[in-house]
């Protein structure tokens, strides 16, 4: 018999013994040892291939860049568009909780009302709040925001809404005066532009910075209402009155809530 | 001759190393990693005597047994089997230095010859109740092709390996 075919026979039949040990459970700890041991020994080639694998991926990854790029873009767009919104709920949110604060210390019965929409026509603007008959609202009734700040009387209502007359508007006036009580007088709107402290006797003193309030003669609106404070003091000797502009206190541009003073 | 056995063990158990560690890091795209075990022993069967091809074919496969999850012997039988196919091919074929075309053809029926022989001596032992039935999908698949071309790239820098090794230890 020619040696290789001996070889041949040898290798199988070495072959055949490995399957029976095997089978029988014997080579276990063989095929453990060398699992280890091979473990071992290919540690540090893992860790090079892999620092291969990575370089390759980066510059698989270059080729993606740019559409990546996009979608990240978007993204941010849309994530910046929802901060916007959170920031205006965040924003409302702190201005519900100054007014619900407001109302619940008032001595006053407060309607809360919100702003609906401004009259863009008018010059004199009329706000439209969502407050109206049927929440107890009634016609000439004093309008506040938090603080006790005066911004306007209630002109008409209807049935689930009414109109807010700002108190710079030409057809608003109440009577006032100074927060020391040195100088009474009635402050007037101008044209939906500004306040005028009018009817101001010569021989009272006001001066630039006095707080200017309700003074509640008339009975139309309570007193000790906030409306502004004393800008320029106009004053001439052949005058009968003195004027002085008032810079109101509450930003009439920004009402989002506000409080009807029920009589 | 004894050295020139021991630099083809290290070599072995290096490329075998080097294999393994391969099927660590790229797992996702294991069909791209070349069968270096594999084309050493093409590599001897086609320049080394039926011996070598015999005795590193029966290592070779016996260092894979460690890692199979199928029963004992495939890989041992299939190394054995695709070694000794070569070997008998390459004698009939060209006793001269190999084509391109010849080597690809070599490279393509071992890599097939080897899926196959695992897949039947599984089944056979799945048949005997030994092990479980593994379908012939988990063994040859149109992967195979991608296999077979890596392993092609790869056989020419295994051969000046093997020679690299005969040399160095015919000159000691």
């Amino acid at each position: 018999m020619p040696s290789s075919l001996i070889h041949i026979l040898i290798a199988f039949l070495v072959l055949l013994g490995l399957i029976f040990l095997s089978a029988a459970g014997l080579l276990n700890s063989v095929l453990d040892f060398g699992r280890v041991s091979v473990h071992v020994s290919s540690y540090p080639l893992i860790k090079a291939l892999a620092t291969v694998k990575n370089s390759l991926l980066l510059v698989f990854r270059l080729s993606h860049l740019a559409q990546e790029n996009q979608i990240l873009t978007r993204q941010v767009e849309q994530l910046s568009a929802q901060l916007a919104v959170l920031e205006k709920a965040s924003s409302e949110n702190k201005i519900l909780r100054e007014a619900l604060k407001f109302q619940s210390e008032s001595k006053f019965n407060l309607v809360p009302a919100e702003i609906i929409t401004y009259d863009p026509v008018r010059v004199d603007r009329k706000i439209i709040l969502n407050r109206g008959k049927r929440h107890g609202v009634a016609g000439g009734e004093a309008v506040i925001v938090s603080g006790g700040i005066l911004v306007g009387a209630v002109s008409e209502v209807y049935e689930h809404t009414s109109a807010l007359k700002l108190i710079t508007s030409s057809e608003f006036a109440v009577n006032a005066q100074t927060a020391e009580g040195q100088a009474r007088g009635v402050v007037k709107g101008e044209h939906g532009l500004g306040l005028l402290f009018d009817l101001v006797s010569q021989n009272e003193v006001m001066k630039t910075g006095d707080r200017v309030i309700t003074s509640g003669l008339g009975g139309t609106f309570p007193k000790n209402l906030l409306i502004g404070v004393v800008g320029d003091v106009r004053s001439g000797s052949g005058e009968l009155f003195q004027k002085a502009s008032i810079i109101p206190a509450a930003n009439l541009r920004n009402l989002r809530i506000v409080f009807v003073i029920q009589k | 001759m004894t050295k020139k056995y021991f630099y083809y063990f290290v070599l072995l158990f290096v490329l075998f190393l080097l294999q393994t560690s391969s099927l660590k890091v790229f797992m996702e795209v294991s069909y791209l990693v070349p069968f270096l075990v594999l084309l050493f022993v093409v590599n001897l069967a086609i320049s080394g005597s039926l011996k070598e091809t015999l005795w590193f074919g029966f290592i070779a496969g016996f260092l894979f047994e460690l890692f199979s999850t199928s029963f004992f012997g495939g890989y041992t039988m299939a190394m054995l089997l695709s070694g000794l196919l070569v070997y008998f091919v390459t004698r009939q074929i060209t006793s001269q230095e190999e084509s391109l075309p010849e080597v690809l053809f070599l490279i393509s029926l071992s890599t097939l010859f080897f899926s196959a022989i695992l897949y039947l001596y599984s089944a056979t032992a799945s048949g005997l109740g030994l092990t479980v039935y593994q379908s012939l999908e988990n063994f040859l698949s149109g992967k195979i092709v991608f296999s077979t071309l890596i392993n092609f790239l790869f056989f020419y820098p295994t051969r000046f390996f093997v020679k690299y090794a005969k040399s160095i230890s015919s000159e000691e």
